[in-house]
């Protein structure tokens, strides 16, 4: 297996893994996306609310704010010694008071949420929860807890997790016959990848396996089928984009830890069978 | 007015006056009121009308007339409509209605009775006073016919010209029983001799040859040389039917009186008017006979300009002249009362008020307004903000329901720009219920006087002078009456359209030329449905780049270019004579007007549709019928607003491809739905019959999230005898007490339960008790009082939510009134409703893990993936085409337009995709979220606007396993608001019956149902009673002694045999021993 970044920052982790199988890249997907725990508000408690949403529209709010993950000191109240009823270990509160004695309309940030435990804290201070008018206040108590996506959208460590082949695109330059009018294939490319240079013959730029989707317009739309595109058998483009939640190396490291996890319990299980001679 | 009085005492009435929407509280104090006050308190949004009354005596020797002080005397209340000119709302900025309580956006244009806000919806009629030449019926014994409704302030009269088999010509009109030979109705009316009632019909001698039978039935009433004679003979004729066996003098006084009163009298009632009915007559048989020759074609029914559409101010009128006819006899019955008591009359006392307020209330309330209509006045509806303008602007045929009436049903050419074509109702009411097109405005009436004078002043001649004139006669019609005739039409008819293009004569007035039968038809009274277009002078609209500008400045508006003659109104009838251009590069020398929009031929509903030029035609009809189902934001005020049940949506978005009408009927402001993104595949089957799979953590995220509410109130009535109910925790021993549990969440001050309180089906809101219903006659100091009754208000069976808002108010009686908002989150769950805007809808079939979901190679996962075979016997490529937009919006952000008729070349659509990044289908690679394989095919992915539509599971889903019966019947009662049974009909009991499952059958049937044990007596076989004092069973009617057994049936079965005798039957059952 050859991995390759093509790009990596705090956001964005773009990478060609080549020599893996399908079903392999698709199950480190979907582990990823729904089974890396994340943290998130679970609980709100609200003690005053003056703005116009309602109490569930606001928890529902508060629920989807991105927390920064610690998945060191924090256990999933399911494996919590707690029982899952809230300790320190499992559990973080956090508490957002506001009382607008401005004259003005103020709009509460997540950046407003005061928290227990300064490693988790909202990924963006910047992200509205509601606006207050003159007068009015918010004050509410929160619990964050670590959970997986399957039980609910807000817990995904990811905020996309996708891959595509790697495509080959081989142009038989003796079939094409220069067609008389411009060459239409450069014209249905969505992505822009043939160079309108030589309008006769369709030049496909070098890194155009960048972006080509395998959407086979170059190849459809050929008269002379001069055109061939094809996805390179195990040989994946893979991204991750990220909100923040947790850095990539924690993500695909839990991920593995997981994936193992589960093969070890059935290797274990396995063994335990008592296979009838 | 003068009113006639008891003698020696008149009343002369004044002005009339409507002050500012009040309310009289029952402290008596007067207050001014606001809109959503009215609502919240069931009040009537309603101001008093005042009318100046004069007494006036007179004195009996001299006859002199003693007029007293004039009073301003308040005679009712009148119903204010919203944002109308006596609506204090009708001038106020944006923030100060924001102040006020109300949404800035609201139309306004209903009223306020009770607390519910009502529509007059408009009705469609046809049109009174104007002549309708027609085929008649196979049926009947006539051949060809003409119909005018004669209307003069509210009393229609119908007249009918018959021409029968032999040629005759028949008249019939209200109030004389039978048909009357037009000849002699025409000698009556007073025409000397036969040659003038020929020249009154036709100057055609063709159609003179066909009148002799006409003329001739007349000659038994013809006195030779004696037209006097003539006429009482004829006038004799008429009162032998309306006064039978009266003197001759009284039948000729009679029949004069039904002449003016009851024929034709929009023409008028006085004596000098009966020579012009005559000549109305002959116009009508003319009509007849040129169509009996074929010399015409019969009249269209369906033809928008034979339609009139009478306004609320029309509704209104009529209602209100009954109810004030009602006070003025009621004023006379009071002041006959007390006159007959020999007091001094006193026109306060005598005025009523409630008489007039009762009457509009009633009819506003009900919807049952004069003249036997009903449904008139209609619950404002308010779904969502499309929903209430489309109400607002809805136009009622009162054609019955069930009758066919095909042609009536149908789209007629003439309703072009005037009645939306796709919006109407599926169904009974398909075609007869429409809407105002966008840009159609109702004429208003104008002085049919000073218009006629003025067709004089431009060379009319009228008809008295006729006779003499020679050449060309082009006849005149104003408003359907004959005014006289012209003889230069072309000139004329120029300078009519020049003088309303410059404004000397109204904007409502519209001209229209026949050639073919050489008519000039002019009308200037209200209802006709007019639409604008710019007029073209020299191929050229007077529209300039100068007047763009200024409109952009906000310097010029609309009233402006009518002003200017840049645009004019035009009728069905002017718009025969119009050349209209679509489009401005289609003029042509020969065009009159150009379109301002064609989009503006559709309604406020099919505004909504993005390219509907490219849907199947009933697939904009379905879409139309569905926004006003789509979930939204129906008013800005909704938390203020306390509407016994509503909707609203979470996150309601403007749809990324809009039509320009939206911005303009507020949609955008105001939106019903969300923009999803969809792919277009198979996946495992669950969207199979237009199912919709929707990915799960869309859901999570608040797709589609909405929230229910419904209002329940309570009222702390006041009983005679000075009982009174009371808001509070009942105790224990009133009747009906529930227990101690239930009460657990109201407060223990009022009763009330508090804010934020979550509840289910079932628990108390309010607590109250009533006094008991039956007060019996106990004794002073007898010690138990009757126990009060428990009447609190409970949550409805198979509802849950939290108390949103808890209101306490005051009604206009003074009693205590409490409104409890409860709110319910409505997370979309399957089968819910969702529906594109394109006729498409479906239900919630299967909610996706997003890890199992399809995504593309760019990572997109769609929010729903819809079936294909969606797409192609239903041919909604507005859809496909709204996607492909809507992916264009993405990439550029910039809103995709899709209005209705502006893209003329839509491939440049594809072109733009591709220009954007996308293939120019729309389509994307995608791959499988289960397995991780690339899918063979490319799969349409695009953007669709989406709503949710109000019909969701939460409020359908119903099973039951024991519950409530009906008392009389002892069967499961039925539907779900009263937690009834599903019933085990015919068919399924049949289904039984096959299978020989007899047990099942009887337990289905009997068992879970109403079985019971009868006592019937052996002997007589008639039922036997059980007496519980002595713990003994007997037969009535053989005494004791006789076996009486026990029998099972149902219950149905025991009220049968009851009921048998109650009617005097024996029913006898003849008992066995069960072997």
């Amino acid at each position: 297996m050859e991995l390759e970044v093509i790009e990596k920052d705090k956001y964005n982790l773009n990478l060609i893994i080549r020599g893996i199988s399908l079903e392999m890249i698709n199950a480190i997907r979907r582990i990823i996306l729904s089974w890396v725990p994340a943290m998130a508000i679970d609980e709100v408690i609200i003690l005053k609310n003056d703005s116009p949403l309602y109490d569930e529209i606001l928890a529902h709010r508060i629920g989807l704010i991105p927390l920064k993950t610690d998945l060191e000191t924090y256990r999933l109240p399911a494996d919590c010694e707690c029982g899952g009823f809230g300790c320190p270990s499992c559990q973080v509160s956090l508490t957002c008071e506001v009382v607008n004695d401005s004259k003005n309309n103020l709009i509460i940030y997540s950046g407003d949420l005061k928290t227990n435990d300064p490693n988790i804290v909202p990924v963006n201070p910047n992200i509205p929860i509601v606006k207050i008018g003159s007068g009015s206040s918010l004050i509410f108590e929160a619990y964050a807890t670590l959970g997986r996506s399957r039980t609910h959208i807000k817990w995904q460590p990811v905020s996309n997790i996708f891959f595509r082949y790697l495509p080959n695109i081989t142009f038989e330059s003796e079939k094409c016959n220069n067609c008389p009018d411009k060459c239409i294939v450069s014209r249905m490319c969505p992505e822009k990848l043939y160079d309108f240079s030589d309008e006769k013959i369709p030049i496909l730029q070098k890194d155009y396996w960048k972006s080509c989707t395998l959407c086979n317009a170059c190849e459809k739309n050929c008269p002379e089928k001069a055109i061939k595109v094809e996805g390179e058998n195990d040989n994946y483009l893979f991204f991750i984009e990220s909100d923040g939640v947790l850095p990539f190396n924690t993500i695909l490291k839990k991920a593995f830890e997981i994936f193992y996890a589960i093969i070890d319990e059935f290797i274990e299980k396995l063994e335990q069978v008592e296979v009838k001679e | 007015m003068i009113l006639q009085e008891i003698p020696g005492f008149k009343i002369k009435f004044g002005k009339i006056l409507v002050g500012k929407p009040k309310v009289r509280e029952a402290d008596g104090a007067t207050m001014e009121i606001t809109p959503i006050e009215a609502r919240i308190r069931e009040l009537s949004y309603a101001a008093d009308i005042t009318l100046e009354m004069t007494p006036i005596t007179i004195d009996e020797r001299t006859q002199r007339e003693e007029p007293e002080e004039t009073l301003d005397i308040y005679i009712g209340k009148i119903p204010i409509m919203l944002k109308s000119c006596r609506c204090p709302l009708e001038h106020l900025s944006e923030q100060e209605l924001i102040n006020r309580g109300e949404d800035p956006l609201d139309p306004g244009g209903y009223f306020i009775i009770n607390g519910t806000e009502r529509v007059l919806v408009t009705q469609e009629d046809l049109a009174p006073n104007r002549i309708l030449a027609e085929e008649a019926s196979r049926s009947s014994s006539a051949t060809h016919q003409a119909k005018v409704f004669s209307t003069r302030s509210g009393f229609r009269a119908p007249v009918t010209i018959e021409r029968k088999k032999d040629g005759n010509l028949r008249v019939s009109f209200p109030s004389v029983p039978g048909k009357i030979p037009l000849a002699i109705l025409m000698r009556a009316l007073g025409l000397h001799s036969d040659r003038e009632i020929f020249e009154a019909i036709s100057e055609n001698e063709e159609i003179q040859k066909e009148l002799i039978p006409v003329i001739d039935v007349a000659s038994e009433i013809q006195v030779v040389k004696d037209s006097k004679k003539s006429q009482q003979n004829a006038l004799d004729y008429i009162g032998k039917r309306v006064a039978i066996g009266q003197t001759k003098d009284y039948r000729i006084r009679r029949a004069l009186q039904v002449l003016d009163r009851y024929l034709l009298p929009h023409i008028g009632n006085s004596e000098e008017d009966r020579i012009k009915k005559s000549y109305y007559l002959g116009q009508m048989a003319q009509k007849v006979m040129e169509l009996a020759l074929i010399l015409r074609e019969p009249d269209d029914k369906d033809h928008y300009a034979n339609k009139r559409l009478k306004l609320a101010g029309d509704l209104f009128t009529s209602l209100f002249r009954v109810a004030f006819l009602n006070l003025v006899k009621d004023i006379k019955y009071q002041l006959e009362r007390t006159a007959v008591r020999g007091r001094a009359p006193n026109i306060k006392t005598a005025v009523r008020a409630d008489v007039i307020t009762e009457r509009i209330r009633h009819a506003l309330a009900t919807g049952n307004w004069v003249g036997g209509k009903a449904g008139v006045s209609q619950l404002l509806n308010r779904t969502n903000h499309v929903g209430t303008l489309s109400h607002l602007r809805r136009v009622i045929s009162p054609l019955s329901r069930s009758q066919p009436h095909f042609e009536a049903r149908d789209l007629h050419p003439t309703q072009w720009g005037k009645i939306c074509p796709a919006e109407t109702p599926e169904g009974p009411n398909c075609g007869l219920v429409k809407n105002l097109a966008l840009s159609s405005i109702i004429s208003i009436g104008s002085d049919t006087r000073i218009i006629e004078n003025i067709l004089f002043d431009l060379g009319v001649i009228p008809i008295n002078e006729v006779k003499n004139v020679k050449g060309e006669k082009i006849k005149v019609f104003l408003n359907g009456k004959l005014v006289g005739i012209h003889q230069k039409y072309d000139a004329f008819i120029r300078e009519i359209r020049e003088k309303r293009r410059r404004g000397e004569i109204g904007q409502y007035i519209n001209i229209g030329y026949y050639r073919d039968s050489k008519e000039i038809q002019i009308n200037c009274d209200a209802g006709r449905a007019t639409r604008p277009l710019l007029l073209l002078r020299n191929m050229k609209s007077q529209i300039n780049v100068d007047y763009v500008e200024k409109i952009k400045q906000g310097k010029i508006g609309w009233s402006d270019f009518i002003d200017k003659g840049i645009i004019e109104y035009l009728d069905a009838e002017e718009e025969e004579n119009a050349y209209i251009a679509m489009f401005e590069e289609d003029i042509k020398p020969e065009h009159t007007h150009l379109e301002i929009s064609p989009a503006a031929i559709l309604g406020i509903c099919a505004s909504i549709i993005p390219f509907p030029e490219h849907n199947q035609s009933p697939r904009n009809t379905y879409e139309a019928g569905m926004v006003k189902q789509a979930l939204g934001l129906f008013a800005a005020n909704m938390h203020l607003r306390l509407d016994t049940r509503g909707h609203t949506l979470h996150y309601p978005q403007q749809p990324l491809v809009i039509t320009s009408p939206m911005e303009i009927v507020g949609f955008n402001k105001r939106p019903a739905g969300q923009n999803f993104l969809i792919a277009m595949m198979s996946f495992e089957g669950f969207n199979i019959e237009d199912a919709i799979i929707i990915n799960k953590a869309s859901i999570e995220r608040g797709l589609a999230r909405s929230h229910f509410f419904r209002t329940y109130d309570a009222e702390e009535r006041k009983y005679p005898g000075g009982e009174v109910d009371k808001f509070e925790i009942p105790e224990r021993g009133v009747r009906g007490f529930k227990s101690a549990e239930s009460y657990r969440l109201l407060s223990e001050e009022d009763g009330i339960i508090e804010p934020e309180t979550k509840v289910n089906g079932g628990d108390v809101l309010i607590g109250r008790t009533s006094p008991p219903r039956f007060i019996k006659s106990y004794e002073e100091f007898e010690l138990m009082q009757p126990n009060r009754r428990e009447t609190s208000k409970n949550m409805r069976h198979n509802e849950k939510g939290i108390v949103d808002t808890v209101i306490i108010s005051e009604t206009v009686d003074g009693n205590k009134l409490v409104k409890i908002k409860v709110r319910d989150l409505r997370v979309p769950e399957l089968g819910d409703k969702f529906s594109s805007r394109h006729g498409q809808k479906g239900v919630l079939g299967l909610m996706v893990d997003e890890a199992d979901m399809p995504f593309t190679s760019s990572g997109v996962i769609p929010d729903i993936i819809i079936n294909p075979h969606a797409m192609p016997s239903r041919m909604t490529l507005g859809q496909l085409f709204e996607g492909i937009s809507g992916k264009i919006a993405c990439n550029t952000g910039k809103l995709g337009d899709a209005t209705a008729f502006e893209w003329k070349n839509i491939t440049k659509l594809q072109e733009n995709l591709v220009e954007a990044g996308f293939e120019f289908n729309g389509r994307e690679t995608m791959y499988n979220g289960i397995t991780g394989r690339k899918y063979e095919a490319g799969i349409y992915c695009t953007p669709i606007y989406y709503q949710k539509l109000y019909h969701l599971v939460a409020d359908k889903l119903h099973a039951r396993a024991r519950g409530p019966v009906q008392i009389l019947t002892r069967q499961p009662t039925e539907g779900r608001a009263r937690e009834g049974g599903l019933r085990f009909g015919e068919m399924e009991r049949d289904c039984l019956v096959g299978h020989g499952s007899a047990l099942l059958l009887k337990e289905r049937l009997l068992d879970e149902s109403d079985k019971t044990i009868i006592l019937v007596c052996e002997k007589c076989g008639l039922l036997a009673v059980y007496d519980r004092n002595r713990d003994k069973r007997y037969c009535p009617v053989c005494s004791e002694g006789t076996t009486i057994s026990k029998v099972i049936c149902s219950y149905a079965f025991k009220l049968l045999l009851q009921e048998m005798m109650s009617l005097g039957l024996a029913p006898r059952l003849k008992l066995k021993e069960k072997i």
